[in-house]
């Protein structure tokens, strides 16, 4: 389109500029086709502007917009004291968890454990027979004893029902709506402009 | 106009704990949100969820209006930002492949309003031609048109330049009258 078209029909000309275009336009058939052609395109546009009554869909839109204000003012009422038990909740298993994995007695003597374990896993591959060694079993009883940690944390700290806190604990991976839903605008504008880069 | 339709004793009144002005100022502009939302998203649930989300938004901070822009300005610029907020995440969930839905783009619902009307096939067509614009480009052909809003009222609700939505709107109409040449 040429741009002077839609400037005309923008009502974005001065008066002179509308003169000097209108002069233009009576000399020039090409311009005159032009802008017929333009003129067609906004009728189309403007049909399609032209909205249907949807009466009962918007006041069926409205009770539904109701419904769940409603819902969410009773859960609001419900859980307001909820989310600070539950940030605090959460810190002090953050913590304690710190405190377990700097404190564990794995932890210190993994080094010397790993320089142990290395020469049974090498000669088990050679002579083809499985190992379990003394770190392993550890490891699985930390394990265990961590989920138990958390799970007890769950239920006794934040008030998950025991259910729920093992139903957390089996499945830790979030589905693709939730991760997204997780991530602020701020968030979602910075991944959506390195995507466009 | 009604002095029971002004936003500004609407408002009030609704600051006082009248809930029933809620619902005359969601029923006075719901429309307007939901055919921009619709426009921008190019299907019915979309905007459908998005007119949902920014009553929802109104009725939280409509407390907290002061008028330091009018109400129509600020529920387009709520509108605006959650349409291409779900645009983003719609296009970060196709990148990564999130998505089941081989094109989540065209989603179309039985409910879909556009279906009982004579001019559903033209509906749909410019609708699957705007969707083909860059959102910015989308934006303001569609605040332009739709909604005859002046570029400085774009500029306020977008915080786009006057100049840049200028040269938006241009490149907007000349791709669109391209993509409908054949079918005009």
């Amino acid at each position: 389109m040429n741009k002077m078209v839609l400037e005309y029909l923008d009502n974005q000309m001065t008066g002179e500029q509308r003169l000097i275009f209108e002069k233009e336009l009576a000399a020039s058939p090409e311009l005159q086709k032009e802008l017929e052609q333009a003129k067609s395109f906004f009728v189309s546009i403007e049909q399609y502007n032209t909205r249907p009554a949807l009466e009962d869909y918007f006041s069926e839109a409205r009770v539904r917009f109701k419904t769940s204000l409603s819902e969410r003012l009773q859960k609001a009422w419900y859980k307001r004291p909820i989310p600070v038990f539950s940030l605090s909740g959460s810190m002090v298993v953050v913590a304690l968890i710190g405190i377990l994995i700097l404190k564990s007695p794995a932890n210190s003597v993994m080094e010397a454990e790993l320089k142990e374990v290395a020469p049974e896993i090498a000669l088990a591959y050679v002579q083809g027979t499985p190992v379990e060694s003394e770190m392993m079993q550890n490891s699985i009883e930390d394990v265990v004893e961590l989920n138990d940690i958390l799970d007890d944390a769950l239920t006794a700290e934040i008030g998950v029902s025991q259910e729920n806190a093992g139903a957390f604990l089996d499945n830790l991976q979030l589905t693709s709506d939730e991760l997204l839903s997780s991530l602020s605008e701020e968030e979602v504008n910075e991944l959506s402009k390195k995507l466009e880069n | 106009m009604n002095t029971d339709d002004n936003d500004f004793d609407l408002i009030k009144r609704f600051h006082a704990g009248e809930d029933p002005a809620f619902n005359r100022l969601a029923a006075k502009y719901q429309e307007k949100i939901y055919w921009h939302a619709r426009k921008m998203t190019g299907n019915h649930l979309d905007a459908d969820d998005i007119m949902q989300e920014v009553l929802m938004v109104m009725y939280a901070k409509l407390k907290d209006f002061r008028f330091q822009s009018s109400l129509y300005t600020w529920i387009y610029k709520v509108t605006a930002t959650r349409s291409i907020n779900l645009l983003r995440k719609r296009k970060i969930k196709n990148f990564f492949s999130l998505n089941d839905d081989d094109n989540p783009i065209q989603i179309s619902a039985p409910t879909d309003l556009a279906g009982d009307y004579e001019n559903r096939e033209k509906i749909a067509m410019i609708e699957k031609f705007l969707i083909k614009l860059p959102v910015k480009q989308r934006e303001v052909f569609i605040m332009r048109n739709s909604e005859q809003l002046s570029y400085e009222e774009i500029s306020q609700i977008t915080g786009t330049s006057v100049g840049a939505l200028k040269a938006n709107y241009f490149h907007a109409v000349d791709k669109m009258q391209k993509l409908m040449k054949d079918v005009l």
